[in-house]
């Protein structure tokens, strides 16, 4: 355990070297040179990862400079350096003594390559020193006086999903000045939960004192997320070999802290590095709001009464308890209706960490004011969370509660204003606003007061008023005139005169013109009765013509004159022209004395 | 014949430069007017603004301005007077309400009543709208139940009878009114009191006894005019003669 050091200023030959050995034997050191006396200790050469070992440069002669930085498979801890003074045969030798804790980065054959040390100027160099690092054996709990471990609650967690990593720190020997480095817990919100006292536990058969520390992690993202070692630092009291052992009067003085028997010696234990998976949560159906809970949780709500007065007030209760993100929980959405008002009172949060996590209750109380009577039914109150356990979101309801509002006389013209219950209103007594003073308003500058507004005149408005009476009296005659009707004697006056016209027509067919002459005659005889119509008989005609102020000759001729037509139309050809003409002069002599 | 075009061009030009002069010319007094106020050139303001009433201008905003500079410049007479006759062209606007009521709680004689609470509330609408509103409101109203009996004799429509019937009776409402405000405004005349102080006597001349007093801005009805006097009645009961002078008519 002990290696030599070899200066690196031995450059000299054989003889040289001898020489100045000799030399120095005789003159100066009669045991040992200087590069004999610098030698590097440490305190095992197989250890676990979890250990640390002991390095101490001891540098005879004084103070001197030592470079660790040649060390990389360990963590190099300065623990500061100490020095002693011994006088043995007379002769006063002096030494300082350089002690590192080496906290070993990776298992295998490590090395501590030789460390440079500078003193008086001259450069000595140490053999290099090689320590087995090996995982640790069960079996070699037994022979470790301390060691560390880390656990977790669970390695497949869910993101916001709370767990418990606990820190054990198993000591078989007294230590002293302890002193601990927890992880930075990156990636986690971290609450320490309260202590437990040590206790004593048996591991392989050796009797341990363990010191257990637990916290609650929370991850905050997700992916693979590494947690850093916790290392402690202490020093282990050993006893000084050849102190006294067994004081028969006092067991107190046996101890070798206070007997003065003791040393101390600086030790480092750590934990070994975790890793966890944090996955994202599944993705949810979007039924139900998420309320941002995880863990196991329970609901409960409960309203103080069931009928109230118009004015007063009901209290919702709605506890959510269980174990997990309680104290993020919030106020469920409720569904009230319009007959009341909500005044939510601040949540009671009675949420606390445990060996399990953070479980409790948090407590939201809401006042329900009636402002219309009625009955009214409550909706339930929904509560939709996740449960890691599972790995399924679950939703919670209570049943709905019914609620009967009755009119309260007293507070009839009770009206609540705005948000606030009327009784939390702080009563403001209505100022009448007075004037502090008083002045006329300004002018009205705009141009439009230069534009006259004058009013009509009395004649301007008679008219105004006039004009409309008579344009709808002229309309109306106008419409009256234009839409006239006709009497069936002017009608049928006017188609004798019509057909009368065309039977006169040159080169008109016999049989045609005819047609027309008893059409003519026809219409004179009912233009004169006063009828509208297109045929008749003789008889009726001659009753027709009877009716009226005709003389009988005249009643005769018309009468014969339309035999004479009939006769010519149907009976054969006139013959002559000279008949139709006859004829045509006949009925319009008649007709002139027909119409009126 | 181009000659006598051209003169007809420069004639119709003269006409309309006469008319933009004459138009312009309310516009810019009215603008120095204002000026003045702002520069509490009070008394000035008051003159401009009565020149442009005086030129024929009837307007309510300009009644209103002319009423606060003879208020500002310590004339509570006729700022009563012609905050008085801007109201009946302006009866809902608000800053004249305001600064009538004003200058009404500073004439020193209380009000008397001349006009009875259960006339304005029966012909609300002589109140709400000005007497050109009313006439207007007569005439398209007059126009509308002329309209309505027309379509009715065309459309024998049964709905437009009743309407001829509410249109004819709103138009008659609306007649009545603007005859009644005729007749107002001939007959039964209301003025203002003009001086500080005004005595009004038993009768026509200045040594008959002093009945009672009144003050600036005190409103009465002019009963009867003799000679240079009108006899007024300021409230039930308090009746004299007053030098014309002394009250213009609103």
């Amino acid at each position: 355990m002990i290696a030599t050091l070899q200066s690196r200023t031995s450059h000299f030959n054989l003889n040289q070297l001898f020489f100045s050995l000799v030399a120095a034997a005789f003159l100066f050191f009669p045991g040992k040179t200087l590069a004999d006396e610098v030698k590097a200790v440490i305190d095992r050469t197989r250890m676990t990862p979890e250990e640390s070992a002991q390095l101490s440069i001891i540098v005879p002669g004084g103070e001197a400079s030592v470079d660790v930085s040649v060390i990389k498979d360990f963590k190099v801890i300065s623990q500061g350096t100490s020095s002693s003074i011994q006088i043995i045969n007379g002769r006063v030798t002096r030494e300082a003594r350089y002690n590192y804790a080496l906290l070993p980065l990776k298992e295998g054959a490590l090395v501590i390559p030789a460390v440079e040390v500078r003193l008086d100027g001259k450069t000595y160099k140490t053999n290099s020193i090689q320590i087995l690092v090996t995982r640790s054996q069960k079996e070699d709990h037994g022979r470790r006086p301390l060691f560390a471990e880390a656990a977790l609650s669970d390695e497949n967690l869910y993101v916001g999903q709370q767990f418990i990593y606990t820190l054990r720190f198993y000591t078989a020997v007294r230590i002293a000045n302890a002193g601990l480095q927890q992880p930075d817990f990156n990636g986690f919100t971290s609450k320490e939960i309260q202590r437990k006292e040590p206790f004593r536990q048996i591991v392989d058969g050796q009797e341990y004192t363990v010191t257990e520390l637990a916290y609650i992690l929370t991850p905050l993202k997700s992916g693979r997320i590494e947690i850093n070692p916790a290392v402690l630092t202490c020093d282990v009291v050993k006893q000084r070999p050849g102190s006294r052992r067994g004081f028969p009067f006092d067991s107190f003085f046996d101890d070798p802290f206070f007997s003065g028997g003791a040393e101390l010696e600086s030790r480092i234990v750590k934990t070994l590095p975790m890793e966890i998976n944090v996955r994202s949560l599944p993705p949810d159906d979007g039924t139900e709001k998420f309320s941002g809970l995880l863990g196991r949780i329970d609901l409960q709500v409960q309203l103080d009464q069931n009928k109230l007065k118009m004015g007063d007030s009901a209290t919702m209760t709605i506890i959510i308890s269980g174990q997990g993100n309680i104290m993020d929980a919030q106020l469920p959405e409720m569904n009230i209706p319009d007959g009341f008002k909500l005044y939510p009172d601040s949540p009671q949060d009675e949420v606390a960490p445990g060996p399990n996590g953070y479980s409790g209750k948090k407590t939201f109380r809401v006042a329900l004011v009636a402002v219309a009577p009625g009955n009214y039914e409550i909706a339930p109150i929904r509560l939709h969370y996740f449960d890691p356990a599972d790995g399924k979101y679950h939703t919670l309801a209570s049943s709905a509660f019914g609620l009967e509002v009755l009119p309260d006389e007293k507070q009839a013209d009770l009206k609540i204003v705005g948000q606030a219950q009327t009784d939390q209103i702080p009563k403001i007594k209505k100022k009448k606003v007075e004037f502090s003073e008083q002045d006329i308003l300004p002018l009205k500058d705009g141009l439009e007061a230069v534009e006259n507004q004058k009013e009509l005149s009395l004649s301007w408005f008679v008219m105004l008023l006039l004009i409309p009476g008579f344009s709808a009296w002229g309309a109306l005659a106008l419409i009256r005139f234009v839409g006239k009707e006709k009497s069936p004697s002017e009608i049928m006056a006017k188609r004798a005169s019509i057909a009368l016209k065309n039977a006169r027509q040159k080169g008109l067919a016999e049989a045609e013109g005819l047609a027309l002459l008893h059409k003519a005659l026809m219409a004179a005889v009912f233009a004169r009765a006063g009828l509208q119509q297109e045929a008749a008989t003789y008889q009726e005609v001659e009753n027709l013509l009877r009716q009226t102020a005709l003389p009988g000759e005249t009643i005769t001729q018309i009468l014969g004159l339309l035999a004479d037509i009939d006769s010519a139309r149907y009976g054969g050809s006139l013959g002559k022209r000279t008949g139709y003409e006859l004829l045509l002069d006949k009925t319009k002599g008649l007709i002139r004395k027909i119409l009126p | 014949m181009r000659n006598g075009y051209k003169i007809a061009w420069i004639v119709l030009l003269g006409i309309g430069l006469a008319k933009s002069l004459y138009a312009a010319e309310p516009a810019g007094r009215f603008l120095a007017a204002v000026k003045q106020y702002q520069e509490k050139d009070y008394a000035g303001a008051a003159a401009e603004f009565q020149q442009i009433a005086a030129g024929g201008m009837v307007n309510g905003a300009l009644f209103y301005n002319l009423a606060n500079a003879y208020f500002k410049s310590g004339d509570m007479g006729r700022a009563v007077l012609w905050y008085e006759r801007a109201q009946r062209l302006l009866p809902r606007d608000p800053d004249l309400k305001f600064n009538l009521n004003y200058v009404r709680s500073l004439v020193k004689d209380e009000a008397g009543t001349t006009t009875s609470p259960l006339y304005q509330v029966l012909f609300f609408w002589n109140h709400l709208l000005s007497r050109t509103a009313i006439l207007w409101c007569a005439v398209f109203g007059n126009m509308l139940f002329w309209m309505v009996v027309l379509l009715q004799y065309l459309l024998r429509a049964r709905i437009l009878r009743y309407f001829s019937y509410f249109s004819g009776l709103l138009a008659l409402v609306f007649i009545m009114t603007a005859f009644y405000n005729y007749y107002e405004y001939a007959f039964q005349k209301q003025a203002v009191v003009l001086p500080e102080t005004l005595a009004v006597r038993a009768g026509l001349s200045d040594e008959d006894t002093e009945l009672f007093r009144l003050h600036a801005g005190s409103r009465v009805r002019i009963e009867k005019e003799k000679d240079d006097c009108y006899r007024i009645l300021f409230s039930e009961g308090k009746i004299g003669w007053v030098k014309k002078s002394q009250v213009e008519v609103i």
